[in-house]
């Protein structure tokens, strides 16, 4: 395993870790404000004190605080979003690869479709006609990723189908949808989790994005891009506000792409031998 | 040649009727416009009668007809906010948008296709690798970050560079290099993959082995060849560069397009929402459909694949 990405495993296993336990390990409430300590910086600068470890904000809340919980948010929903835009995805291909004709023509005209708008726009136009709001928010991810995934599930399916597993299967009785969830899906699942990793980075940028143009999460929820979006405002006074959240946000998807592309090579690799 | 080119209308054309669909299908799924133009104080005299002005007693696909009239017609109502047609919001900040894409374009071709070249004469040594490396960071960086990071330091630490607005040629230099970075990022790995598609074909392989010098290979026959491969991602391009104007315009309040388009989100301002969408929808489209049918005019080995 190259250095670079063990570097991105421990950072990742870092940042999820820290998410997780934003309960346990952030030393104040993310909404706590202490109107003593404005705008203060992050350690080792000078006036900066180690009881707000990586600074303060414009009301005296603690950033750490705050960006633990933002990428618990910002996480869960790249997460949220990721597994729905996969079932959606999933479901679409087979459906095409199992019917063929009409439906698949159908659902090919659909991914063309998707792939042809820039995706912020079709974002912005469903947060324009829906509202804001946490279920929206996970939608749009979900939206965001599924072409990708039909794609990819309706060809190995096809593939899948003319091997001979699935045709035994149909000569035993199975039904339709028990040959695809329980046969073909833990066949291609492999591929799936590595498009997966591809698709994930683009899933959190989306939403920092979306959060950061300020038509995202919006308060008292706090997410990576929300932060940052707000710190843009006080950036000749306290320019951490805006850079620490957008740090974690590049060493992220930094690391899920190093990672993303490792695990892919190496699949790629064992196809080939085989 | 016939019935390809046909075929890549037709393709537009279905693309261009599903998006229409959709955005008057979304329309109807935000709820009542009576409630949101009139106001939750309305009688319902008021609503019933806006509902007949408007044609909203209508069935579904007698407003379906009627609104593709109005489209044809260019008349999608009134901006909530402003009160102005939206189409005039619309066309007022296109010109800022365009003056920033087209800059931005012609900066990304001049870093990307260098780089990939760079890149692919080199391919495999440390100095491939250290492109890539780069590549992959600018394309993780996101654009919003990025753009903050430069205000950072050019207006806030150096004070060389005006964070907003713009009014004079230095206002255009932070968000042509924000989206420039990102887009040269990505396009250079496709420069880098079109070129080494180039370098291997056999026709300049047997360039070289006719003598020919290894420079006039690169630049005659390699080069044009990876230009064509080049054309194909044309219609990506734009997208992601579209993609990119949106974010970047609303780092530095530029008056165009993208940052029209998230304010109007955030006010809920559905006609002018609605007109973004189809206008940079079609414009796309039609882009993509340029493209496809001047890779079938430059490039003779599309037209013989038939599918």
């Amino acid at each position: 395993m190259p250095a670079s990405v063990l570097c991105a495993t421990v950072t990742l296993i870092f940042l999820l870790v820290a998410a997780l336990l934003a309960d346990l390990i952030s030393p104040y409430t993310p909404e706590g404000t202490n109107l003593l300590a404005r705008l203060k910086p992050p350690f080792p600068l000078a006036g900066s004190s180690l009881s707000h470890f990586l600074g303060t904000d414009e009301l005296g809340r603690d950033i750490l605080s705050r960006v633990l919980y933002g990428m618990r948010i910002s996480f869960l929903i790249a997460c949220a979003g990721t597994v729905a835009g996969m079932t959606l995805g999933v479901f679409l291909g087979f459906l095409a690869a199992h019917k063929r004709g009409l439906v698949d023509d159908a659902v090919l005209m659909l991914i063309d479709f998707n792939a042809s708008l820039p995706f912020i726009i079709i974002a912005l136009a469903i947060l324009a006609f829906f509202g804001s709001g946490l279920t929206i928010i996970i939608s749009i991810m979900a939206i965001y990723g599924w072409d990708r995934y039909a794609r990819l599930s309706r060809n190995l399916a096809r593939a899948a189908l003319t091997e001979g597993y699935a045709s035994s299967l149909q000569t035993l009785g199975a039904g339709a949808p028990r040959i695809y969830v329980r046969h073909i899906f833990p066949n291609i699942a492999g591929m799936l989790i590595v498009n997966m990793t591809l698709n994930f980075p683009g899933t959190i940028l989306l939403e920092t994005s979306l959060s950061f143009l300020g038509v995202g999460v919006q308060p008292p929820m706090t997410s990576l891009g929300m932060l940052l979006g707000f710190g843009r405002d006080y950036l000749t006074s306290a320019w951490w506000i805006a850079v620490i959240p957008g740090t974690i946000i590049v060493a992220a998807t930094l690391s899920i792409s190093l990672l993303g592309d490792f695990v892919q090579n190496q699949l790629d690799g064992v196809t080939q031998r085989n | 040649m016939k019935t390809l080119c046909l075929r890549a209308c037709g393709r537009a054309a279905v693309t261009l009727a599903l998006l229409i669909t959709c955005v008057f299908l979304g329309l109807h799924l935000t709820g009542d416009p009576a409630t949101l133009i009139l106001g939750f104080e309305a009688t319902p005299d008021d609503v019933a009668a806006f509902k007949l002005a408007r044609g909203l007693d209508l069935p579904m696909y007698a407003q379906y007809w009627r609104y593709l009239g109005d489209l044809m017609h260019l008349d999608l109502g009134k901006s909530y906010v402003t009160g102005l047609p939206a189409i005039e919001v619309f066309l007022s900040a296109m010109g800022p948008t365009l003056h920033l894409m087209l800059p931005t374009a012609l900066v990304t071709l001049l870093i990307g296709i260098p780089l990939g070249i760079v890149a692919a004469l080199h391919s495999g040594t440390r100095l491939d690798r250290g492109l890539l490396f780069v590549s992959v960071l600018g394309f993780a960086v996101p654009n919003f970050f990025f753009g903050l990071l430069l205000i950072l330091f050019f207006s806030v630490w150096l004070g060389w560079l005006p964070t907003y607005g713009n009014a004079s040629w230095l206002h255009y230099i932070m968000p042509i290099m924000t989206i420039a970075t990102s887009e040269a990022a990505i396009f250079s790995r496709m420069a880098r993959s079109a070129m080494l598609e180039g370098l291997n074909l056999p026709c300049v392989q047997a360039a070289y082995m006719r003598g020919i010098s290894r420079q006039r290979v690169i630049w005659f026959h390699a080069f044009p060849n990876a230009l064509i491969s080049l054309l194909t991602v044309a219609g990506f391009f734009l997208g992601t560069l579209t993609a990119g104007a949106v974010i970047t315009e609303n780092i530095f309040s530029w008056p165009g397009i993208g940052r029209l388009l998230v304010v109007s989100v955030a006010k809920r301002d559905i006609p002018v929402v609605q007109l973004i969408v189809l206008g940079v929808g079609c414009s796309l489209i039609v882009a993509n459909l340029l493209v496809d049918l001047l890779s079938l005019v430059v490039n003779p080995k599309l037209r013989r694949t038939t599918r």
